[in-house]
């Protein structure tokens, strides 16, 4: 176990920053504004680490959110913590946006699905569900928004299911709701995915020169050329 | 490294990740690059989206790649320099990025540049003895423009082109020949076996008083020629087209750099930017009567990290300094 860990988020329009000292939430701050990340997140960071009165050495491992989402937002906060890791030789462990925001709906039965707008009416989505209290993925992928519904409750014929994500929102008038659905709010919260991360549900450590941005689909002009 | 100054310099603003250590500004430890022009090629110019991308996964190697040459470890690094602007904001987002996280785990002045302002610094690396006041030519892919340089962090753009810039002009060319990309370094390398004086294209704004450029002009003659060759069924000798059309190019660059020369009252001339490789315009400029030329070698031309740590190390001096909220800034100008 490591002694101090800072958890990252910068995938969605939200920044936010969790720092944990021997498993326990010892600092969290977040922003939920339009502001670029470039220009909110260090300064965030900055007021953090000075409060808890932590330097960027004192940092044992990174937990960063690796996408899919904002492209540009994922960069930033990789090459950011790239940045923290490289001097000091830091392992560094990713999580999926959708595991972030399935992390935030604790004690939620049934099957939680998350979904992030991947525009032009497609979403990245996941399939997770609460198993002895470790969060546990079934899949995850990209999708027609007209479509992913009726797959996973095909699929999975769960008893009930919790849609969350801004895929959700915007899409909303394009998915049909029946009494076994609940939409969630979950905001994206570094807290929570660092929590359940620290408890042990990290994957493979990564460092500054191996961890990778998962864009979960090809740029615009490779599928053009294909 | 007593007495000594080491600059890290990151730069990505387009599809070359680079990475550089210089001793006191001028001296070159190391200048590391990884060029993407391969993989930009099957799509026939720079897709932002994936040389950001690239530059994600190789900026860390590239960092540790050039302290290793430079025999140096982060704790001899004075201060980390970086491209903010102009460029890709993506591409130099991750950069810019990289160089916050590196700086502020250090605990080192993280250094802004400006993308031009390195290219111009070149010179300073490849000429010991250069030292502003001079007039600089830059032109580059995206760039065309001459510049008073006063002081070495003092810049005024004394010309500009009022619409594309020359370097586009050699590619959109290039293009329609079926060369390839870039376009620069293949024309000079044809036009040499052309007749400059095969056709006759217009040099724009010779006559006129302004320092300024036109290129898109001399642009769509190029391609009317083509069109009428094509129309007409006269054969196209891609030699002379080429040869006709840098002449045009190298002839208005002279001519208003000579001009600025006056203006400034400067002997000396100073090229910079990816086309100051272009041995055309080296030649029409030696041309020019009692003045110093100077520019940078090939290899320092083309966009490399070790002109952004040259003149993160003036900026240095003249106490310039990135707070954390430092954005890319895409279409910076000289001297902002
Ligand atoms: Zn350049």
């Amino acid at each position: 176990m490591y002694n101090k860990v800072m958890v990252i988020d910068t995938s969605s329009s939200a920044a936010s920053i969790a720092v944990f000292e021997n498993g326990i939430l010892i600092g969290e701050s977040g922003l939920h504004s339009k502001t670029t990340h470039s220009i909110k997140f260090m300064p965030l960071l900055d007021a953090l680490m000075k409060q808890l009165e932590l330097k960027i050495s004192d940092i044992d491992a990174y937990y960063v959110c690796e996408g899919p989402g904002s492209f540009t937002g994922v960069r930033i906060g990789i090459s950011t913590v790239k940045g923290f890791a490289q001097p000091f030789h830091t392992p560094i462990y990713t999580f999926t946006s959708m595991y972030l925001l399935a992390s935030a709906m604790r004690h939620v039965e049934g099957l939680i699905v998350p979904m992030i707008d991947a525009k032009r009416s497609e979403v990245y989505y996941g399939v997770y569900k609460w198993s002895d209290g470790s969060l546990v993925c079934l899949e995850e992928g990209v999708a027609s928004v007209a479509e992913i519904m009726q797959q996973v409750k095909d699929k999975y014929a769960a008893e009930r299911y919790t849609w969350i994500g801004d895929g959700v929102l915007n899409y909303r008038e394009m998915l049909s709701f029946e009494s076994n659905d609940a939409v969630g709010t979950a905001y994206d919260a570094a807290q929570s995915a660092g929590k359940l991360a620290l408890e042990g549900h990290s994957g493979t450590p990564q460092s500054a020169f191996t961890v990778k941005a998962n864009y979960m689909r090809k740029s615009q002009a490779e599928r053009d050329v294909k | 490294m007593e007495g000594k100054i080491l600059t890290l310099a990151i730069e990505t603003s387009c599809d070359e990740t680079a990475c550089a250590v210089l001793e006191n500004g001028r001296t070159i430890l190391s200048n590391e690059i990884f060029t993407q022009i391969e993989i930009h090629q099957t799509f026939g110019g720079v897709v932002p989206e994936i040389a950001s991308r690239n530059h994600l996964e190789k900026i860390s190697g590239l960092v540790e790649a050039a302290l290793e040459k430079a025999n140096a470890t982060f704790d001899d690094i004075d201060h980390i320099a970086v491209t903010y602007g102009p460029g890709l904001v993506g591409a130099l987002l991750v950069g810019l990025s990289a160089a916050k996280g590196l700086a502020y785990a250090l605990d080192k002045p993280l250094i802004p540049v400006n993308h031009i302002e390195g290219h111009v610094a070149a010179n300073y690396i490849a000429h010991p003895e250069l030292k502003p006041p001079f007039v600089c030519l830059i032109v580059s892919g995206g760039h065309t423009h001459l510049v008073d340089v006063k002081d070495y962090t003092a810049f005024e753009i004394i010309g500009r082109t009022r619409d594309d810039a020359a370097g586009e002009a050699f590619d959109k060319i290039a293009r329609t020949l079926g060369m390839g990309y870039p376009g620069g370094p293949l024309i000079d390398k044809l036009a040499k076996e052309g007749n400059p004086h095969a056709i006759d294209f217009p040099q724009a704004m010779l006559d006129q008083e302004h320092l300024d450029f036109s290129f898109s002009g001399l642009k769509s003659a190029v391609l009317n020629y083509l069109n009428s060759c094509r129309m007409k069924q006269i054969s196209i000798v891609p030699a002379d087209v080429c040869a006709s059309f840098q002449h045009a190019v190298v002839q208005v660059l002279k001519s208003k750099s000579e001009q600025a020369l006056k203006k400034t009252g400067y002997d000396t001339l100073v090229l910079a930017g990816g086309v100051a490789a272009n041995s055309a315009l080296r030649e029409v400029l030696a041309e020019i009567k009692d003045i110093k030329l100077y520019y940078p070698p090939i290899a320092l031309c083309t966009d490399n990290a070790a002109m952004i740590g040259c003149a993160g190390y003036y900026n240095a001096l003249a106490g310039k300094r990135a707070d954390w909220s430092i954005n890319a800034v895409p279409n910076l100008k000289i001297g902002e």
